[in-house]
C-alpha cells in the first residue's frame, strides 16, 4: 500500500481515485486521491486539495424548523388521542355489560373520527403555511424553487388522502369533495402543479388538440379573439365556474368595446350566462337525492336546450355559428355527454372529475375505484406522471401503495412518516404487518423522518419525541442519537439526562455524565468533574476515574476552604441524587471538615473525639495522617486543658506505632519525619499523664 | 474535481471547499459530533475545519513534529472528548488531542501508541464500552490493541491485548456491537479468513466465535451500528464483489449456530472496491472502487440491495496520469 522507494521524477499512471467519508448528516466528503498511497505527492492543482460536500435535501430554514415544530405538536396531540381512545376500550372490554359505558363508547369513537379530521386539516394548515413561506421566499432565492413545489405536491396529496381515507363521514358522494380537491390544486392559477400533472405524453390528444386549435385560430379570426373557447369548455368540464364566467365577462366586456359591437353575439353570451347560473352546484349532504335529482332535472333541460338548438346554419354570421356549436358542446357536457366529456379531457383525472360530477354525480367514494380503473382506460396510451400515478393509488384507496410511492417518487420524508402514523391511527392500516428489515411501517417512516429532523439543530428533542413512539427500535435510536450530541454545557448535559431518564436510558445517562466529566478535566474543573462523576449510578461508575481526580483536586487545593466546597459539593449531590458514593476519603474529607468547624467553634473535645474516631475504625486515608499527626500536635502543646483522653491518647501512640514500624514500606509515610514523630510522642505523653491525673 | 450523480430525483447540493494543503490529501475524518473535520496530508500539518451553518470552514492547523507526516485518520468515541489518532508513513501510530492551556482548549500532538516493525493496513477506536481502546492491524497478521489508562489525559498509552489473526497480511477489521454483550471484532486477512472474535474479560483475551466462510480475498470490511434490529449487517468487499451478510442477532450469551446469509452480492468487473463505509444509521452503504467511482448502496422495502446513486469524477480531465515528485 505505501511505498517509499519510487524513483524520482518517473512518469507513473497512478490510479486516482475518489475517498470519501460520511457527514452525520447523511451527506458524503468527497476529495481526491491515489492508490497506492505515497508520500510528498504534491498537489498538481488546486483541484487536489479540495473536497466535496454532497447533502441530499439538506433544506433548513427557520421556516422549516418552525414547520416540523408545529407538525411535531399536532403529531404528538394525535397520539395522546389514540393513547386516551385506547384506554377506554379496554375499560369497555373490562366491564363489557355497562351498557352507558358501550353507549359512551360509541360516541367516544365518533368524536375520534371527527378529531382525525381536525388533526388531517391542522397538518395541511401547517403544510400551506409552509408553502407560503417557501414561495414568498422563492421570488429572490430560485433554490428555493423545488422545494416550493414538492411542498406544494405534499399539500395536494394530503388534501386528497383525507377526502379519500379519512373524511369518509362528512362526505358521502365523491362530486363535492374532488371537484374542490381538483379547483383548489389545479386551477388555471396554479401553474406548477398543472405542469405536474398535464406532462402527459398523449399522442392521441395531441390530435384532438390541433383540431380544436385550428378553429380556435379561426374564431380569432371572427373577433372571437379574446375568449379561449377550449379553456371555457376544459374549465366547465371540472366545475369551474368562476373561471367560465370569468371568460364570458371578458368577451363581453371585450365586445362592447369594439367599433363593430355585434349586438346578436352579445345577445347569444348573455343567453349563456343566464343559462349557466341555472346550473345547481352545491350538494346537500342532508338532502342528497334532493341534491341528485335536482341537478338531473338541470341536466334533463340542457338536454331539451340542445335538441331546440337551431343547426348550423350557414345564413348566420361564423361567429355566431361557432359560439353556438361550442355552447351546443356545453350543454352536452353538463348533460354528461360521454364523448364530449372525453373529447375535452386531456387526461384521466380531468375525465374523473368530468365523470363524477356530470354523469355519476351520485357516485360514493367507496364506488371511486371502479370509476378510475375506466378512466384509466381511456387514457391507456399516456404516460403518467408520477404525481399522477400517486393520486391514482390514492383514489383506488391502496393507502400503502400510496406511502411506497410518496417514499420512491417524490422522496419526502415528513410526508410519508406523518401520512402512515395518520393512517395507522385511523385504521385504514395496519403496518405491523407489514415490514421492513424487522420494522413495522410506521416505525420505518417515523425512523427515517427523524434521520432527517435530527440534522437541524438543536431538534434532539423533537427528534427523541418523535422516536418514543417507535416502540421496537426508537430506543437503540435515541441512544444512537445520542452519541453524536455536543454536549458543551451542564445544562443541555442535564437536559439530555432528563430525557435518558424518561426512556429508561441509564446507560446513556451514564455516558453522558462521564462525558461531561471528562470535558470538565480537560479544562481543570476537577470539582465539578468530581460531581458529574459521583452522580453516575454506582454500577457504572468508573472508581479509578474518581480517585484520580481527587488526586489532582487534593494536590491543587490551597486551604481548606478548597476542600469544603469539594465536601460540600459531593454532599449536595449525594443528598439531592440519593445516591451513595463510599469512600474512606470522602468519608475523611467530611470528617475532617467537621472538625475544624468544631475547633472553630470551641469544641475541641469533640473534634478530638472524631480524629479518635477516624484512626480506630482505620478510614484515615494514609495521604493524609501527617495532616493528622500535626494537627494532633497542635492541639496538645497549644491547649493547657486535656483535649484527647486517656483512650484516645492510647490509640494515638498505637497509631504513631504503626507509623514508625511501616514508614519504610511507604512512599507516603516517608514524607513523615523522625523528628516530628519523637515530637509528638513526647507530647502524647504529657497528655497521657494529664488524663490519667484528672 | 467535479462530480456528476446520476439520481432522478434532483434534490442534492453539492458544494466545494478548498483547503490549504500543499500536497493531496491523504484522508479526512469527522469527530462523532458532526462539528469537527481534520484533514491530513504530506505537508506535515493537520487541518481542523468546524461546520457553520452546514459549510466547512478551516479553523486551525496543527503543524506536527518532523516525520509525523500522517496517511491515516480515526477519531475517538465522543465520551472522551476529542481524541484523534493517526499512523504515520514511518509505522507509527501518534495520539493528537485538545489540552488546557493558556485559558483555552489546543489542539496538541501527545505520544506515540506504537512504532510497528510492519506496516499498518487500518486502525480503528473501539466503542466506548471498552474504555479509550484503539485496534492496530499491521502487515504482519496481528491486531494489536492499545488502552489508555486515564481517559481525560490520553497521554499513556498501554498494550491492552492482541489477536494475532493469521500470518499473512491482516487488511481490515472493524468493531461491531450489540448491547450487553462483549465487544466483538471481525477480521479479514489476506490468506481469505473472515472471522469474527468476541471480548473475554476474564485474561483480556479474544475468543474466535465463529468464521464466515469467505474463500476470497478481502479489501475492506464494515460493521453498520447496531439499532435495534434483529441482526447485524456486515459489508465486505472481495477481489471478486461487494458482499452484504446478514447475522442474525445474539440471543442467549450464545455464539453457537449462528445464523448468517449473504442477501447482497455485486460483481465488480475489471474494478474492485477498496473502501467501504456504513451511514450511521447503517441502512445506507458507500463504497468506493479503484477507477474512482462511489456508489450507494440501499435496500428497498422488500429487502432487495441495488446502487442508488454513482458518483464519478470528471473524465474531461487531461491529467489522467500524475507526475509524481517524490522526496527520498
Amino acid at each position: 500500500m505505501i511505498s517509499n522507494s519510487i524513483p524520482k521524477q518517473l512518469r507513473l499512471s497512478v490510479t486516482e481515485s475518489i475517498n470519501f467519508n460520511w457527514e452525520q448528516s447523511g451527506g458524503l466528503l468527497l476529495f481526491s486521491t491515489q492508490r497506492p498511497i505515497l508520500e510528498k505527492t504534491k498537489r498538481l492543482s488546486i483541484k487536489n486539495s479540495s473536497i466535496n460536500q454532497l447533502k441530499w435535501n439538506s433544506l433548513i430554514l427557520s421556516s422549516t424548523r418552525k414547520f416540523y415544530s408545529q407538525s411535531h405538536g399536532i403529531f404528538l396531540s394525535l397520539q395522546k388521542l389514540s393513547a386516551k381512545l385506547k384506554l377506554e376500550k379496554k375499560q369497555k372490554q373490562s366491564t363489557i355489560l355497562n351498557l352507558q359505558l358501550n353507549l359512551n363508547l360509541n360516541e367516544r369513537l365518533n368524536k375520534f373520527q371527527s378529531d382525525l379530521v381536525l388533526i388531517s386539516r391542522q397538518y395541511r394548515a401547517v403544510l400551506t403555511e409552509y408553502l407560503v413561506s417557501l414561495s414568498q421566499k422563492s421570488k429572490t432565492d430560485p433554490n428555493l424553487v423545488d422545494e416550493a413545489n414538492l411542498i406544494g405536491l405534499a399539500v395536494m396529496l394530503w388534501h386528497l388522502c383525507e377526502i379519500i381515507f379519512i373524511d369518509q363521514t362528512v362526505y358521502v358522494t365523491a362530486r363535492e369533495p374532488l371537484s374542490n380537491w381538483y379547483l383548489y390544486h389545479f386551477s388555471m392559477n396554479n401553474n406548477s402543479l398543472r405542469q405536474n400533472i398535464f406532462q402527459t405524453n398523449n399522442s392521441r390528444n395531441d390530435k384532438k388538440n390541433k383540431k380544436i386549435q385550428k378553429q380556435n385560430k379561426l374564431m380569432k379570426k371572427q373577433n372571437l379573439n379574446k375568449i379561449d373557447l377550449i379553456q371555457v369548455l376544459q374549465s366547465a368540464l371540472v366545475g369551474d365556474f368562476e373561471q367560465v364566467f370569468f371568460f364570458i365577462e371578458q368577451e363581453l366586456s371585450e365586445i362592447k368595446k369594439s367599433p363593430n359591437m355585434n349586438k346578436s353575439l352579445i345577445r347569444i353570451i348573455k343567453f349563456i350566462r343566464s343559462e349557466l347560473s341555472s346550473c345547481p352546484r352545491d350538494f346537500e349532504i342532508s338532502n342528497l337525492s334532493g341534491s341528485v335529482d335536482k341537478l338531473k332535472k338541470w341536466q334533463r333541460e340542457c338536454q331539451q336546450k340542445i335538441e331546440r338548438l337551431p343547426e348550423f346554419n350557414i345564413s348566420y354570421d361564423n361567429s355566431i355559428s361557432l359560439l353556438i356549436k361550442n355552447w351546443k358542446e356545453l350543454l352536452l357536457i353538463f348533460a354528461g355527454d360521454f364523448d364530449v366529456i372525453r373529447q375535452y379531457s386531456q387526461n384521466w383525472i380531468e375525465f374523473l372529475i368530468a365523470n363524477v360530477l356530470w354523469v355519476n354525480p351520485s357516485l360514493t367514494i367507496k364506488e371511486l375505484p371502479l370509476l378510475v380503473e375506466q378512466c384509466r382506460k381511456e387514457f391507456i396510451n399516456t404516460e403518467d406522471t408520477p404525481t399522477n400515478e400517486i393520486i391514482m393509488m390514492i383514489l383506488k384507496n391502496s393507502p400503502i401503495k400510496v406511502i411506497r410511492m410518496i417514499e420512491t417518487l417524490i422522496a419526502s420524508p415528513w410526508l410519508s412518516a406523518h401520512l402512515i402514523d395518520l393512517l395507522y391511527h385511523s385504521k385504514i392500516i395496519d403496518s405491523q404487518k407489514i415490514t421492513y428489515n424487522g420494522l413495522d411501517l410506521r416505525e420505518h417512516y417515523l425512523i427515517e423522518f427523524c434521520q432527517r429532523l435530527i440534522n437541524c439543530n438543536d431538534m434532539f428533542i423533537t427528534t427523541s419525541s418523535y422516536l418514543k413512539q417507535c416502540k421496537t427500535v426508537g430506543r437503540s435510536y435515541i441512544e444512537l442519537f445520542l452519541k453524536r450530541e455536543k454536549i458543551d454545557s451542564d445544562n443541555y448535559a442535564k437536559k439530555l439526562i432528563n430525557i435518558c431518564t424518561k426512556n429508561d436510558l441509564y446507560k446513556s445517562a451514564a455516558r453522558i455524565k462521564n462525558t461531561r466529566a471528562i470535558q470538565l478535566l480537560q479544562t481543570n474543573n476537577n470539582v465539578q468533574a468530581l460531581i458529574w462523576l459521583i452522580s453516575i449510578d454506582p454500577i457504572r461508575r468508573k472508581n479509578v476515574l474518581i480517585n484520580r481526580t481527587v488526586d489532582k483536586i487534593l494536590k491543587n487545593a490551597n486551604d481548606l476552604s478548597d476542600l469544603e466546597i469539594l465536601v460540600n459539593s459531593i454532599s449536595s449531590v449525594i443528598n439531592e441524587k440519593n445516591s451513595s458514593y463510599q469512600s474512606d476519603l470522602f468519608n475523611y474529607l467530611s470528617k475532617y471538615s467537621k472538625i475544624t468547624h468544631l475547633f472553630e467553634k470551641g469544641q475541641l473535645q469533640k473534634g478530638a473525639k472524631i480524629i479518635v474516631n477516624l484512626i480506630e475504625t482505620r478510614t484515615l486515608p494514609k495521604q493524609f495522617w501527617l495532616t493528622i499527626l500535626n494537627d494532633i500536635a497542635k492541639l496538645i502543646s497549644l491547649q493547657d486543658e486535656i483535649i484527647f483522653d486517656k483512650h484516645g491518647t492510647f490509640v494515638i501512640m498505637n497509631f504513631l506505632e504503626q507509623i514508625t514500624t511501616f514508614k519504610h514500606q511507604s512512599e507516603t509515610l516517608l514524607s513523615i519525619h523522625n523528628s516530628q514523630i519523637q515530637k509528638i510522642r513526647f507530647l502524647l505523653v504529657k497528655n497521657l499523664g494529664k488524663s490519667l491525673i484528672y | 474535481m467535479l462530480l456528476r450523480t446520476n439520481e432522478t430525483i434532483e434534490n442534492k447540493t453539492l458544494k466545494n471547499f478548498l483547503t490549504s494543503h500543499q500536497y493531496l490529501i491523504h484522508d479526512l475524518q469527522i469527530d462523532p459530533t458532526g462539528t469537527i473535520l481534520v484533514s491530513s496530508s504530506s505537508d506535515n500539518c493537520l487541518k481542523f475545519y468546524s461546520n457553520k451553518d452546514s459549510t466547512w470552514k478551516e479553523t486551525f492547523t496543527l503543524e506536527l513534529e518532523e516525520n509525523t507526516n500522517i496517511w491515516k485518520l480515526a477519531w475517538s468515541p465522543s465520551t472522551f472528548g476529542s481524541v484523534i489518532a493517526g499512523v504515520t508513513f514511518q509505522n507509527e501510530v501518534v495520539i493528537i488531542s485538545q489540552t488546557f492551556e493558556n485559558g483555552k482548549l489546543q489542539w496538541k500532538q501527545q505520544t506515540t501508541v506504537c512504532s510497528l516493525p510492519d506496516s499498518i493496513q487500518k486502525i480503528s477506536f473501539s466503542p466506548d464500552e471498552l474504555g479509550l481502546v484503539l485496534g492496530v492491524a499491521d502487515s504482519s497478521g496481528i491486531l494489536h490493541i492499545y488502552h489508555a489508562e486515564d481517559p481525560s489525559q490520553p497521554d499513556t498509552w498501554q498494550k491492552h491485548s492482541e489477536i494475532i489473526v493469521a500470518n499473512t497480511c491482516l487488511r481490515a477489521f472493524d468493531w461491531g456491537l450489540q448491547p450487553n454483550y462483549p465487544v466483538m471484532i471481525i477480521t479479514a486477512a489476506i490468506n481469505r479468513s473472515v472471522k469474527i472474535w468476541k471480548f473475554c474479560e476474564e485474561g483480556l483475551k479474544w475468543e474466535s466465535v465463529f468464521n464466515l466462510g469467505i474463500e476470497l480475498e478481502v479489501y475492506d470490511i464494515v460493521w453498520s451500528n447496531f439499532v435495534g434490529r434483529d441482526f447485524h449487517l456486515i459489508a465486505i468487499s472481495t477481489e471478486e464483489a461487494l458482499e452484504i451478510w446478514k447475522i442474525e442477532k445474539l440471543k442467549n450469551n450464545s455464539y453457537q449456530n449462528i445464523e448468517k446469509e449473504r442477501i447482497a452480492y455485486f460483481t465488480q468487473i475489471n474494478d474492485s472496491i477498496w473502501k467501504l463505509g456504513w451511514n450511521e444509521t447503517g441502512n445506507v452503504l458507500a463504497s468506493t472502487s479503484n477507477k474512482g467511482i462511489v456508489k450507494l448502496w440501499k435496500s428497498n422495502l422488500l429487502g432487495n440491495w441495488s446502487c442508488i446513486s454513482t458518483i464519478t469524477g470528471n473524465d474531461d480531465d487531461d491529467d489522467d496520469e500524475l507526475e509524481l515528485e517524490i522526496e527520498n
